[in-house]
């Protein structure tokens, strides 16, 4: 069998069509012979009822060519058949025998009563006819079997769109651009999409379900870290020791909290950028600060809300910390390709050092063993960006302070 | 000063405490959503040190709660949800600062007390009054550029007058904002204290509004 669907359809259909055709031809001279077999038959009853035995075993000439042919005639009072009748064994009901019509009977009404009249032709002889009745069809045969296949590969098509529409949606939930298929289906695709939607929602529970341990273990966690802390003050050692358990909380509840799910999602820049940037004003509120952005109002990215929240939090957050006095966050697409935005965070702070920044850069480094500040932060974005395939870069700006450059990709559509 | 710590953990919430009385502040402490949304509603606090998970009520509806109730009372978040996602709502919630667990505690008192002199109207962490002056970061009184010394009680006192320098503070505002809620007051203490105070800074940087309460002069030299 095809391995595809519409080969598969089209083979049956091409079956179907063949067989339907050679069929129908060679039923219908079988049935054309059984019509002449009764007439004959007929031709030996008279209308008072008398049958004419001997012209019935007389004409042997009509059946010679088939000598399998059987007949039976049946009168009120007797009945009378050619000899292998019985054998064949066919109880015959009332008009016809088998699948194919392989036997007729007539009833002819007399003044003696009712006679029945059976042609009977066995399976054997209407095969071997196949191929006498193949001979005057090819031609018709010919004409007919790339209509029959044009018109079964548009009815494919047609029958097969339902699938591609289903494709289609199914693009637009990886894309983000949709949660669930639709359930406006048809009727035989409705069940596996209900089935395909509890699974999408299962999915989605068990990450919220993933995400709610992770935050309840750092709960669970931080706070007696945090006692720890409190009793453990002015101790450099314990201390020192207490920080690295810090680090590798937040290292791994970092990680645990970035998206893993396949599904693309689209989250608009301009209110996550204003809600982070509100928040780091707060949170440096001590520090004369400004903080401005620019940005175009529709853009959006295929980030996940939450690594977008951490992505740029970490970012502005870092560079608050370091700037003199003012910080730049610009968002554009990314002139050089569409796909991607370009997010650059500037302050006007110390900026790294070039050895500092190529640290910072290296791959291999680990959240844990950055340290606080303006690496562990800068790790975390680094490692966000590389999670959703975008670049990331340092570099410092002619008068100093520190440039991030991010490369995120952008969400088309909505 | 006096705090409302809001925080259930067992071990946790006193060390704070603690810690908080040591750096002259009036705490009460809650150990769950509901006491906390009605201490904050209906007692007058400089600020509140709110965990977000809480029993009986979790901390952002204990926010909301006191922001649609339009109580003013500054509110620092202590958690240990330490995602940006929910630094931002905690924000968008009404808070006004927000720490994260673990934390110095150096820290958590800097940003309380930065918390409270803000609240008061003030953008610079020094504030002076004459030969006096307070350093908001550390709560270091100066008396003519010199330490000078006092006790929880007297601080707290001191603290608010210089907070609001130049206006009224009546008599029961001072006993509610300068004592913690179980505490006992005997009505002679405040002027035991105010007394004090005048003997340690001078007597006539304290004024007495009778019948109100006490002033601290704004316009002398």
């Amino acid at each position: 069998m095809p391995q595809s669907l519409q080969g598969r359809m089209l083979a049956m259909s091409a079956l179907v069509t063949a067989t339907a055709l050679l069929g129908r031809f060679a039923v219908n001279q079988v049935d054309r012979r059984l019509n002449s077999e009764l007439s004959l038959l007929a031709g030996a009853v008279d209308r008072d009822g008398h049958v004419d035995e001997a012209r019935l075993r007389r004409n042997p000439t009509h059946f010679q060519g088939w000598p399998d042919w059987q007949w039976r005639v049946r009168t009120p009072s007797r009945t009378i058949s050619s000899a292998g009748f019985r054998e064949i064994g066919l109880p015959l009901p009332a008009h016809m025998v088998g699948g194919a019509e392989q036997g007729k009977t007539s009833t002819l009404q007399t003044r003696r009563g009712p006679i029945e009249l059976t042609a009977v032709q066995p399976l054997g002889p209407s095969q071997q006819r196949m191929e006498f009745a193949l001979a005057p069809s090819l031609d018709a045969l010919a004409i007919l079997a790339p209509l029959l296949g044009a018109v079964s590969i548009i009815q494919i098509r047609l029958g097969l769109r339902p699938l591609r529409r289903l494709q289609n949606e199914l693009a637009a939930i990886r894309d983000g651009r949709a949660e669930r298929l639709g359930e406006n289906q048809v009727s035989e695709l409705l069940p596996l999409v209900r089935e395909f939607n509890a699974l999408a929602a299962a999915n989605d529970a068990a990450l919220t379900a993933a995400r709610l341990s992770a935050a309840n273990l750092a709960h669970a966690l931080k706070t007696p870290v945090a006692t720890l802390a409190l009793d453990l003050r002015g101790d450099p050692a314990a201390t020192a020791q207490l920080g690295r358990i810090q680090a590798t909380i937040r290292h791994h509840l970092t990680r645990a909290r970035m998206q893993t799910g396949q599904r693309r999602p689209s989250t608009p820049l301009l209110p996550a950028i204003s809600g982070v940037v509100d928040a780091v004003v707060r949170l440096h509120r001590e520090h004369t600060l400004t903080i401005e952005t620019e940005l175009p109002m529709d853009l959006r990215l295929a980030v996940d809300a939450q690594d977008l929240d951490e992505l740029l939090g970490n970012l502005i957050d870092n560079a608050a910390r370091y700037a003199a006095s003012r910080v730049i966050a610009r968002a554009q697409p990314d002139t050089a390709d569409a796909r991607w935005v370009q997010l650059t965070i500037m302050d006007d702070g110390p900026g790294m050092s070039a050895e500092e920044r190529q640290r910072i850069g290296r791959p291999g480094l680990r959240l844990d063993e950055s340290g606080p500040g303006y690496g562990f932060g800068l790790a975390i974005v680094r490692e966000l960006t590389a999670l959703y395939g975008g670049s990331f870069s340092l570099s410092c700006a002619d008068g100093g302070g520190l440039t991030v450059q991010v490369n995120l990709p952008a969400a088309h559509g909505i | 000063m006096r705090i409302l710590l809001v925080e259930d953990d067992c071990d946790l919430g006193p060390a704070i405490a603690r810690a908080l009385r040591a750096e002259q502040f009036a705490v009460d402490h809650a150990t769950n959503g509901i006491d906390a949304a009605h201490l904050g509603e209906t007692e007058h606090y400089h600020a509140a040190v709110l965990d977000l998970g809480l029993p009986g009520r979790d901390g952002f509806a204990v926010l909301r709660q006191w922001r649609d109730a339009d109580r003013p009372l500054p509110v620092l978040i202590l958690t240990a949800r330490d995602a940006w996602s929910d630094k931002v709502a905690g924000f968008k919630a009404g808070a006004d600062d927000y720490l994260v667990k673990p934390f110095r505690l150096e820290e958590l008192v800097m940003r309380l007390r930065a918390l409270v002199r803000r609240a008061a109207g003030h953008a610079r962490p020094r504030l002076e009054c004459g030969p006096l002056a307070l350093e908001t970061q550390t709560g270091q009184f100066e008396l003519d550029g010199l330490p000078l010394r006092l006790t929880a009680l007297e601080w707290r006192v001191l603290s608010l007058l210089m907070l609001h320098r130049g206006a009224v503070i009546e008599r029961l505002d001072l006993l509610e904002r300068v004592y913690e809620g179980d505490a006992e007051v005997d009505s002679n203490s405040l002027e035991v204290i105010i007394g004090r105070l005048r003997k340690k800074i001078g007597a006539t940087l304290i004024e007495t509004v009778r019948g109100r309460g006490y002033r601290l002069a704004f316009d002398r030299p």
